[in-house]
Order: C-alpha cells, then structure tokens, then sequence
C-alpha cells in the first residue's frame, strides 16, 4: 500500500507515480509538522525530553522548533497559560499561517489544570481563546503521551478530518487579541463571545 | 542563639522594639492556690517563631533600624514578604548574616486601610523585587522606592489577591469534599 | 588601532582581569535602540520578557518583567492541607521538584512538631541529592543552547534520562513527584534501587569528563565566559544572590553545610567555591557540584538504614498546625537558597499564609546590573549563569 492510498495512486512504472495534488499536500503536511517554540511550563521540560535522543522526536519531522510563528506550523502550548500570556497566545496563533494546527499539552491548558479552583490568574483552558485540535492530558505527559498526540495529528491531517473540523470552525466565536479584555471564564455558559 | 542577643539589647535600648524570642514567651504557671484573686486576664497570645527571634518594630522606626542591622553584620536580606490579618496587616522581613550564621525576623505591623511603610532597598537591594511584590499583591506601598509598580499580575489588575477578603468573579473556590 | 588579536593569543594571555566594558565613542550621533526579547523566545527559559535598551551592541540596560506565569501557587496554598501542598511545590521549582518538596515538607514538620524517621531522612537527601543532579544537567544542556551550541543538549538528556528512571521507579512520575511527604516519604525504595542508583552514580562520573572536553576545555566557550557578569562579593551579598552564583564570588556559604537539615550534619562533602564571580566560574561551580552531589549519594546508600525504621510517620490527612506559629525553613535547592515561610495563623489543617523564598526571584534582580556594559550576546550567557527558572520568579 503506497503513501497515497492504493485506490487514489497508479504506479506507472519505476519512479513514477500518480495522485491527487490534496494527498500530496495532505502527505506534506503530516510529515513535517514545525512546532512552535512554545514551552511556557513543565511540560516543556517533558517536550524537551521528548526532542532529545531518547525518545526521538526528529522521526516524526517535527523536531524543527521555529520560534517565528510565521514558519511555524503547529503550535504545542505546553505549560500553564496565565491571563496575561493569553493575549500572547492568542496573537502568535493569529500570525501563523494556514494551515495550522494546536495541541494543548498537559491538564493546564486543556481545562486549567492544579489550578482549576482558588486560583485568580489562569485560564481555564486554552480553547476558551484558540481552537484545539489535539488534547494530550497529563501533569506532564510522558514522552510517548506527546508523540501519541503528534500521531493523531497526523492520522487526522491524513484522513482529512481535519480539514473538514476546520470549516465548521468559526473564528468569530473567541475574540481577537485586541479584544481581550477580561479572561474568559463562563465561555461554555455563553456560547459566543458576546461583546 | 547567644550571640544575637546583645544585637536585640541595642535594638530594644535605641528603637524600643519588642523581642519574641526563638519559641515563645513561657506560658503562667498553672494551678493557683485557693483562696486567692483570679489572676488578671492573659494578654492575647503572640505569634512565635520556630526557627528564629522575631523583633517588632515601629513602621515608622524600620529605615533606621535596618541601617542598624546592615552596619551591625546583617548584610543579607532574606526577603520581604507580608502576611494578612483580620485587624492589621503585617510586614515580614528575614535577615541573616552570611559570616556569622545569624538569622533574625522584623514584624512591622500596619493598619488594613493605609498599609505604607519606609521601602528598605536603599540599605539592600535585595528588597527591590520583594517589595514591588508585596505591593502587587498586598497593596502596601513603599515609600521612596525607585520603581513601585505590580510585578506579577498586569497593570490593569484590580484589587490585591493575596489578602484574604479578595474575591473576584474569576475565582472558582474549591468545593469541600470528604472534609469533616 | 592595534591588530586584531587571534583566540589563542588572547587565551596565551590567561583571564581578562577587568570585566570588559566597552566606551564607544560618538563621532555620529546614534539613538538608543530597544529590544524586546519576549516572552515567547528559545532562551529565556520559558516565560520571561526582557526589554533591553541598546546602545549598538551593548547592552545599557535590562528591564525584566515577569508575572507571564504567575500561578498564585501562595494563594492556593492557603486553601490546601499540609499533605495537598505537597503537589503545589513541585510546580513552584518543576526542574528540582524533590527539593521543593522537601523545603515544604520540613515546613510543615516544623510548625506541626512532626517527626521524620532515620531511614526517611536518608532517602530524602537521596531524592534531593540525585535531582541537584538532573537540575544541573538540564541547566548544563540549557547554557549550552543559550550559547549557540546544540551538543550539550542532547549529552545532558542522555544522563538525565537515567536519573529520571530512577525517580520513575521510585514515585511513578518522571517530573513533578510528590514523593517526599510530610512525615517522611511516600513510598519505600524498591526492591534492588540501591543497586540501580549505585550503577547509575559510577558510570555517571565516567561522563563528567566527557563533559570537561566539550565544553569547559573549549576555547571558545572560555572566551564567552571568562571575564563575564562580574559580581563582587559585597555586591552578591547586598543583592541577595545564592547558591552557585553567590560562591562563584567568594562567599563560602552552604546552607547544607552551615544551617544543615536533615542528615547533612552527618555527611562530609566538598562546596565548590570561585572566586572572580564571572560566568566562568558560575558554571564550574555547577559542574563540581555534581561531583560533590555524587560523593553524598554515596555515603548515603552506605548509611542508609534498615527498613524496620520505617521510611514514614503516620500523619493524618488533616494534621492541625497549632495556632500562632510561625516557621522560615531553609534549604539548598539547585538554584540557590529556597526558604519556606508557613504561619499558622489560627490554627487547624490549613495554613494561614505559605510563602516561598525562591533564589531565581533574588538572581533575575541582579540581572540588570550584571550586564550592563557586555554585549547582547553576553546578556544570554550572564541570564544562563543565573540558572533562573521561571516558576520559580512568578510563583
């Protein structure tokens, strides 16, 4: 079975091979996923281990950290997100280009965390503020947890189902960087971000 | 122990502070005798320290008496940290002296509605950050300090979290499970 | 204008004695230039804004601002019983986690008047000694990255994977452990760990010298170093330095030595002392520290008592704090000092008010006055010396 799927390829002879241009890129894309440098917290630490030799992030094409986010495909929030980092968060999200994914690494950023309750400073999730495709629980995640998360990312991209997620996806639906002027904590009650 | 108490004799003698020793003032001897008149009514208990003699000083008295301690071998400052209670709030500062292995505590105590106080970072610049801290999330301000603005949290931030009346819409408090 | 002088004449010369500071002279007239070196960047750690006012290339001063991950841990711990706080610690230093706990743990030991059997005591001084060990290999792995070079990186990783194991072995988790508990520790060793740790330790110290001829024997690394981020002694003391960046300029101060807890009264081990105060010396004293971390373990595992001591007390969930005590417990993290305040104010489970005295939040201060003059190049290789981690400033 080749790259493309034995129903969408036609192997003309040595070298040559047929398919549609949206699995080539599909085939691109999943391949090399650029993060973002994105560490904020432990989980960092636990996506620097991930980097180093030990468990091999390179395999996957993704051990190229860019720390411009205009290079940059995806974006692995790993760590705590404070209110006064959302703003951040939600700026590098919109300078990167399409198409882009995010992975919410570790309980922090998928709903808060350790620091759900008697906390006055983080978010309760970065969802509330970007869309996320991949969620990875844990405090941290091992290793293998993130590159767990990395391989659905790419079963996602290669199936398509991402591409179909993000056009029912509606970015007016979580304020702008400039707008943000309060964290966001009853999103869920509200629905939309109502100005 | 022996070696830091002519430092709080001084103290006491030019500032007129009060010494909680290392441990605790000990307690009246119990049991009194029939026939004679209650005794007068305790004072309320005062906060001790486990680990080292606390000295309360007069807010308005802490500039000279931290000069004092810098000069008198003090020449580390832990940090300057508060604490917040229902009456007052109180100002912490921890000294310890690198050659001679002395520690000591500074308690200034400040009233909640205009907590403010002399800043110490021209004695050690080790009070610089400290103190932009305790004003973030305290509220009390120091004067004289070069830069007092919030450290932590954003400058738009309204209210000090950290004292125990501080309540917002954002804060979730924790529900009490399985606690009796 | 003299000739331009060749790396291996400058090192023929030996150190550069004075700090390098750099007059430029104004034949055109140039503004100052402000850099914002992010929160979002490879170097800093994590979150960390630095605003660096540029004259040129030289750096005339550094404005940090922290806060970007400032999780109230103080405000949270005031809500949470002794054993839950446990969990928070771990946060506040992830790198070292088995050195906040313990620092957190004596603090509650303290105030409560909990006492901690032999077999605990030894191996929470293990546990603190083997993570000094990985804090100061990912430190080593994270300079290097700092500097430009990518190789440290991946040799720091190596070894700390296997300290990691250990610790996996041990609590369950490879990071954050919440394994030293108030009382003593939470699970005992198991079965053959001493034997793992001691191979663990001997072909360690086969990779130390490794290290020496990487990096420390390099000349280029000595030229980024030598003569850089100069702190007197007197200055390191009025800024509240510690750790190895305070002994990199001649103080000889060691809370495990001078102020012991624990064990340590029992324990002889060597504290790496500098004396110029340069990142030279900085990182030396980091890199014999893990020697010196090393020899502990050892007589350690050889001290270690038997189990029938019990490596915990029994302390109930909600152990009172009794009333009106207050308790600064110090301890010798990587980074430097870390000291616990705890005050009960009223008594019960909980505590009246938990502050952490975290040694990067006294090194970031000294940041601006430590690089004022050097280049911008330099400010990365001072902000590494420092060993700052950002939870630990934010809390």
């Amino acid at each position: 079975m080749g790259v493309f799927g034995q129903t969408r390829q036609k192997v003309m002879g040595p070298g040559i091979v047929f398919a549609q241009l949206e699995e080539l890129l599909k085939w691109a894309r999943r391949s090399s996923p650029w993060p973002l440098t994105f560490g904020l917290a432990c989980c960092a630490i636990e996506m620097m281990a991930t980097v180093a030799s030990h468990n091999d992030l390179d395999r996957y094409g993704a051990m190229v950290f860019r720390a411009s986010p205009r290079q940059a495909d995806v974006m692995i929030t790993a760590g705590t997100v404070t209110y006064k980092m959302a703003k951040r968060l939600r700026k590098l999200y919109d300078e990167m280009p399409d198409p882009k994914y995010v992975i919410s690494m570790g309980s922090c950023t998928n709903n808060g965390g350790p620091f759900y309750y008697d906390c006055y400073s983080v978010i309760r999730g970065i969802d509330q503020y970007v869309p996320v495709d991949v969620y990875i629980p844990g405090c941290p995640p091992r290793p293998e947890a993130l590159i767990y998360g990395i391989l659905k990312l790419r079963e996602m991209i290669r199936t398509g189902e991402i591409d179909r997620y993000h056009k029912d996806y509606d970015t007016s639906r979580r304020p702008p960087a400039d707008e943000m002027t309060q964290p966001a904590h009853n999103f869920w009650e509200k629905g939309t971000w109502q100005k | 122990m022996a070696e830091i108490m002519p430092i709080i004799a001084e103290l006491e003698k030019r500032f007129a502070v009060t010494h909680i020793p290392l441990g605790g003032v000990p307690s009246a001897p119990p049991g009194q005798p029939a026939g004679q008149p209650a005794p007068p009514a305790q004072p309320a208990p005062q906060a001790f320290s486990v680990t080292e003699p606390i000295v309360k000083v007069d807010p308005k008295k802490i500039l000279a008496v931290c000069s004092f301690l810098a000069a008198s071998g003090f020449d580390y400052l832990l940090t300057v940290t508060a604490a917040d209670f229902p009456q007052r709030i109180e100002v912490l500062y921890f000294l310890c002296s690198m050659s001679g292995r002395l520690r000591l505590e500074l308690k200034c105590e400040l009233p909640r509605d205009k907590p403010e106080i002399d800043s110490v970072s021209g004695v050690w610049k080790a009070a610089l950050y400290p103190e932009r801290e305790v004003y973030d999330l305290f509220g009390v301000r120091f004067r004289n300090h070069p830069d007092l603005r919030r450290i932590f949290l954003e400058d738009e931030f309204e209210g000090y979290p950290l004292r125990k009346d501080y309540t917002s819409d954002f804060l979730v408090k924790m529900p009490e499970v399985g606690f009796r | 204008m003299t000739a331009p002088e060749t790396i291996a004449e400058r090192m023929a010369k030996d150190v550069i004695e004075q700090p390098v500071r750099h007059e430029v002279t104004r034949d055109l007239w140039t503004d100052d230039f402000n850099v914002n070196i992010g929160p979002q960047h490879p170097s800093t750690h994590g979150v960390l804004r630095l605003v660096v006012t540029l004259d040129g290339e030289v750096v005339k001063k550094v404005q940090p601002y922290c806060g970007y991950l400032h999780r109230s841990i103080e405000k949270i711990s005031e809500n949470r019983t002794l054993l839950q706080l446990v969990c928070f610690s771990d946060r506040v230093d992830y790198v070292a986690a088995m050195n906040a706990n313990l620092a957190v743990c004596l603090a509650g030991e303290k105030i409560a008047g909990i006492e901690v059997p032999e077999r605990g005591q030894y191996i929470r001084v293990i546990m603190a000694e083997l993570n000094r060990i990985a804090s100061h290999l990912l430190w080593f792995g994270d300079f290097g990255l700092n500097l430009g070079a990518g190789t440290p990186f991946f040799y720091a990783f190596r070894e700390r994977e296997q300290v990691i194991n250990l610790f996996e072995e041990v609590c369950g988790n490879r990071l954050t452990y919440n394994y030293i508990r108030p009382g003593g520790v939470a699970f005992d060793l198991p079965e053959k760990w001493v034997e793992r740790c001691q191979s663990f330790l001997d072909y360690f110290l086969t990779k130390l010298p490794e290290y020496h001829r990487l990096v420390t024997n390099n000349p280029i690394f000595q030229v980024r170093t030598r003569g850089i981020g100069v702190v007197t002694r007197e200055e390191a003391l009025n800024w509240g330095l510690s750790g190895p960046s305070l002994r990199g300029s001649g103080v000889d101060f060691d809370v495990r030595r001078d102020d012991p807890y624990e064990v340590y009264a029992n324990l002889k081990f060597r504290v790496p002392l500098g004396t110029r105060g340069d990142t030279f010396e900085r990182y030396l004293c980091r890199m014999m520290e893990m020697e010196s971390s090393v020899d502990i373990i050892r007589q350690c595992l050889e001290k270690l008592p038997g189990a029938q001591g019990g490596h915990a007390k029994k302390v109930s969930m909600l152990a009172r704090i009794p009333a009106n005590r207050e308790v600064l417990v110090r301890t010798e993290a990587p980074r430097g000092e870390m000291s616990v305040y705890m005050c009960s104010g009223t008594g019960g489970p909980k505590p009246w008010r938990v502050k952490y005295r975290t040694a990067s939040f006294a090194n970031l201060a000294a940041l601006d006055q430590l690089s004022r003059g050097y280049k911008i190049a330099d400010l990365m290789a001072i902000f590494g010396s420092l060993d700052v981690v950002i939870p630990e400033i934010d809390r």
